[in-house]
């Protein structure tokens, strides 16, 4: 996180601030514990593995189409495409990498012209509202299961972009064991039981390619640095707990 | 140490621990666990003036520097929060379904390949999912850190609806080991003043979002004054004892260098250091304890170096068994002698059956509407409870279609990012609206007691591990008395939503495996007579007056409150009576 020390003076500096006064020396050790970790840059230097380097062009065109520059930085800028490539090389099953590949290499063909990355940026957009309206079109079986999902406790599947550690705060709006017990179906397969019924949900059935990528450039767009600290925000010790603020003086989501 | 910063310096000793060999010389005490129980032994007995041994299974960790995943960033996480995925398919299989497992702790879970146990066979309704964590400071750095006390009512349970054995005890006699383990630990909470829950030694409680307060209210007017109140923690809410208050990063269990969460590593192994009494052998795996049938007591401990794996015996005059229900129940099976064939403690036959846990995996969620402009500031680690509301014996009304009952944790949030993928749309518009939180909504998220249900067992296989220790197999599930009440939980959480005027309410429930609640307890029950039980009123084993057992191995009934703080109770109260023996002349050793 601080390859230098003034970046680590003006974290300091940060930190001093929202605990209201000087740090003393052992807690200000503690909480730049995580700092040890050496991985902050660790997509700036990142060398594809999986995605071949039209695979690369076509995956940074389409995640730059949902999550776009404005005011800050769009999802190609941040790294997602990297991200995407090391959850494919190292996460992913080679049967589930091999399908998401393949879905991949085949939008050129449902592209005018035989080529998604030759349209232009208006035909890029609506090529990719498309494929979104496409993948959540409301009659869809599968959509609504996975919606179910999102509303259910906010339980995370597999399928449905397994939510980091800062999110289970605010999923569960706490930690402890109603924190933990959310978090208990990450990266398992279950079935949650509604008012209508069961509904099978998890790993044996995949969410579409499209609805993964979607998935996958949130996560590893909201997760990033400017994602986190710039788009939303983020505190790695505020300090204090407010449990009532006006939204409009936080002004953004929490990341 | 100055308090510069309002939250108060830490001045937690660093501890020491050696992997000190075997002497004849005999410690006066020898505790088995360094977890939540385990630290309470170590420092009461330390406090008390015993020369004291602490031996722990696992690793050594120092408070502070391992906690290598304090305040990572999201961006720093390597696979941003989903965890390496097949490194824990090949390695944690098991323990990845425990619910605070995830990226940042999955390195305070056991590996299961080293780690094996063995469950019902082709069963899938029998899997008990152990939890485990072997590392100096165990479960007490894992924790969920919330802390109720049991009440009368629970310790009178199995009595009057006749399920069960009769606890020994009733809850005056706990009563002030309670206050006295909670003013060390520290508990932030709010007192209610209500018979079902009796309050706590109370640090200042953590506030409730607007839309819990908007809840609270609605609840208390719906349904004749019932309570809801924010969750009892043992994490700080100013400085207390030589640690600091919290400073709300959220994820506790990475680990707290300043000490904020109530841990063994930042309270009670550095109070029992301090007393000048205390040696930690870390990778010390106990195989069994050395019994003495012309003495009548437990002599020592037999261990074997995780490492080197030599074996040794450890002396002492007093042996406390804190190693966890299961783990405590293997200990006692694995010491056989001519008196006591089928394992110290166990002249009922009843030693590792009837395991209990909390069962969960159930709720109800809504939106509630009308809080758009509101938001927090900070990651509160805490959410709401409401007490148990059913079957409560002064008040027939409450009488439900099953016995005992369940209280609720649960609370509101704005939805994050995580939303996006669930809903459609692209570009800068979605970008947008993800900039902003999404609706509040609140979660009920109940936990029930279990009933002890004697084929519910831990038994010892004939298979060993790599340092020759028994695997265990492990057996059991929940039953009718539970199911019934699953519906329930569900049922009452919805209405309490829909009471509070919540839109889109849902209820859900998930497959549950006995043990997923990291409640297991139950294993060697406390009893009048050894005939009944295990252990006897004072956490004693029947019949040996020299060993001890206050994990939750000892729980008679579960009650349905998170368990860690009467453990804690009970092992300060049995050292009380343990070093009064002693010196009474009762106990010569």
């Amino acid at each position: 996180m601080f390859d230098s020390p003034i970046d680590r003076r003006s974290a300091l500096r940060r930190l001093s601030y929202v605990l209201g006064g000087v740090v003393s020396a052992p807690l200000a050790s503690g909480l730049l514990a995580g700092c040890r970790t050496p991985s902050g840059g660790e997509l700036a230097s990142y060398q594809y593995q999986t995605l071949a380097e039209g695979q690369q062009q076509t995956l940074a065109a389409l995640v730059d189409q949902i999550l776009p520059a404005t005011d800050t930085p769009g999802a190609s800028d941040v790294g997602v495409p990297q991200f995407i490539d090391k959850m494919l090389t190292e996460w992913y099953a080679p049967e589930e990498r091999d399908q998401f590949l393949a879905w991949l290499d085949g939008l050129d063909a449902q592209a005018e012209g035989g080529s998604f990355t030759g349209l232009d940026d208006e035909a890029r957009a609506a090529f990719v509202a498309a494929l979104d309206a496409e993948a959540f079109r409301p009659s869809e079986p599968a959509a609504e299961a996975e919606e179910l999902d999102e509303d259910v406790a906010g339980v995370a599947t597999e399928g449905t972009a397994a939510i980091q550690e800062e999110q289970e705060n605010e999923v569960a709006g706490m930690q402890g064991d109603l924190g933990e017990a959310m978090d208990d179906t990450t990266g398992s397969s279950q079935e949650i039981v509604t008012g209508e019924g069961t509904v099978s949900t998890g790993a044996a059935t995949p969410p579409p390619a499209y609805r993964q990528l979607k998935e996958l450039t949130l996560a590893g767009y909201y997760t990033s640095e400017p994602g986190a600290t710039q788009e939303l925000q983020w505190l790695a010790a505020p300090g204090r707990y407010d449990p009532d603020v006006p939204l409009s003086e936080v002004g953004r989501a929490w990341a | 140490m100055q308090n510069h910063s309002g939250h108060g310096a830490t001045t937690i000793e660093k501890l020491r621990t050696v992997h000190v060999q075997a002497s004849s010389e005999p410690y006066d005490a020898i505790v088995i666990g360094s977890g939540m129980s385990g630290g309470w032994a170590a420092k009461e007995l330390t406090e008390k003036g015993l020369r004291t041994l602490v031996l722990e299974r696992g690793r050594n960790v120092e408070h502070g520097a391992d906690y290598v995943t304090e305040h990572r960033a999201p961006w720093e996480t390597p696979f941003r929060g989903r965890g390496d995925r097949r490194a824990v398919e090949e390695r944690q299989f098991r323990q990845s379904k425990a619910g605070p497992f995830n990226e940042n702790t999955a390195h305070w879970y056991v590996d299961d390949v080293d780690h094996p146990y063995e469950t019902g066979e082709d069963d899938a309704a029998d899997e008990f999912l152990w939890v485990r964590g072997y590392h100096l400071g165990g479960r007490s750095i894992m924790w969920g850190r919330q802390t109720y006390r049991l009440s009368d009512m629970d310790f009178t349970a199995n009595e009057r609806d006749g399920r069960g054995t009769r606890w020994p005890i009733g809850y005056a006699d706990i009563e002030p080991w309670y206050s006295h383990v909670e003013r060390f630990v520290g508990i932030s909470g709010e007192a209610l003043g209500i018979r079902n829950l009796p309050d706590s030694e109370f640090l200042p409680a953590m506030p409730l979002t607007a839309v819990e307060q908007h809840v609270r209210q609605s609840i208390a007017d719906t349904y004749n004054g019932r309570p809801m109140t924010v969750g009892r923690v043992a994490i700080l809410t100013q400085a207390h004892n030589g640690r600091a208050g919290c400073h709300y990063c959220g994820p506790c269990d990475r680990g707290c260098t300043a000490g904020a969460y109530f841990c063994s590593l930042s309270s009670t192994l550095p109070a029992a250091q301090a007393t000048g009494n205390l040696t930690i052998r870390p990778d010390s795996i106990v195989h069994s304890l050395v019994y003495d049938e012309e003495a009548d007591r437990v002599t020592g401990v037999r261990v074997v170096d995780r490492n080197t794996k030599e074996e040794m015996v450890f002396n002492a005059r007093l042996v406390f068994l804190n190693a966890s229900a299961i783990g405590s129940a293997m200990i006692l099976m694995n010491t056989k002698t001519p008196r006591f064939p089928d394992g110290l403690g166990n002249q009922s036959g009843l030693l590792g059956k009837g395991i209990m846990d909390h069962h969960f995996m159930v709720g109800a969620n809504g939106e509630i509407p009308g809080f758009e402009d509101r938001y927090t500031f900070g990651n509160r680690p805490n959410g709401i409870y409401i007490p148990r509301f059913q079957n409560l014996p002064w008040d027939p009304s409450s009488n439900r279609d099953f016995i005992r009952g369940y209280g609720y944790q649960g609370g509101s949030s704005r939805g994050g990012w995580g939303r996006g993928a669930g809903m459609g749309g692209v570009g800068v518009a979605l970008k947008q609206s993800l900039r902003e939180p999404g609706q509040w909504s609140f979660s009920m998220f109940p936990f029930g007691e279990t009933l002890a249900y004697d084929d519910n067992r831990v038994e010892l296989t004939d298979q060993v591990d790599q340092w020759g220790v028994p695997i265990p197999r492990i057996v059991g599930s929940i039953r009718d008395n539970e199911r019934r009440m699953r519906v329930a939980m569900q049922n009452d959480g919805a209405e309490m939503l829909e009471a509070a005027g919540a839109v889109n309410v849902s209820t859900w429930e998930a497959p549950y495996r006995l043990g997923e609640g990291i409640h297991e307890m139950g294993t060697a029950r406390m009893a009048a007579t050894p005939e009944e039980g295990c252990v006897d009123e004072w956490n004693r084993v029947h019949e040996i007056p020299n060993l001890y057992v206050t994990d939750g191995a000892f729980m008679t009934s579960a009650g349905c409150q998170n368990p860690s703080l009467t453990y804690m109770a009970f092992t300060a109260r049995a050292v009380d009576h343990a070093v009064n023996a002693v010196n009474n002349g009762d106990l010569r050793v």
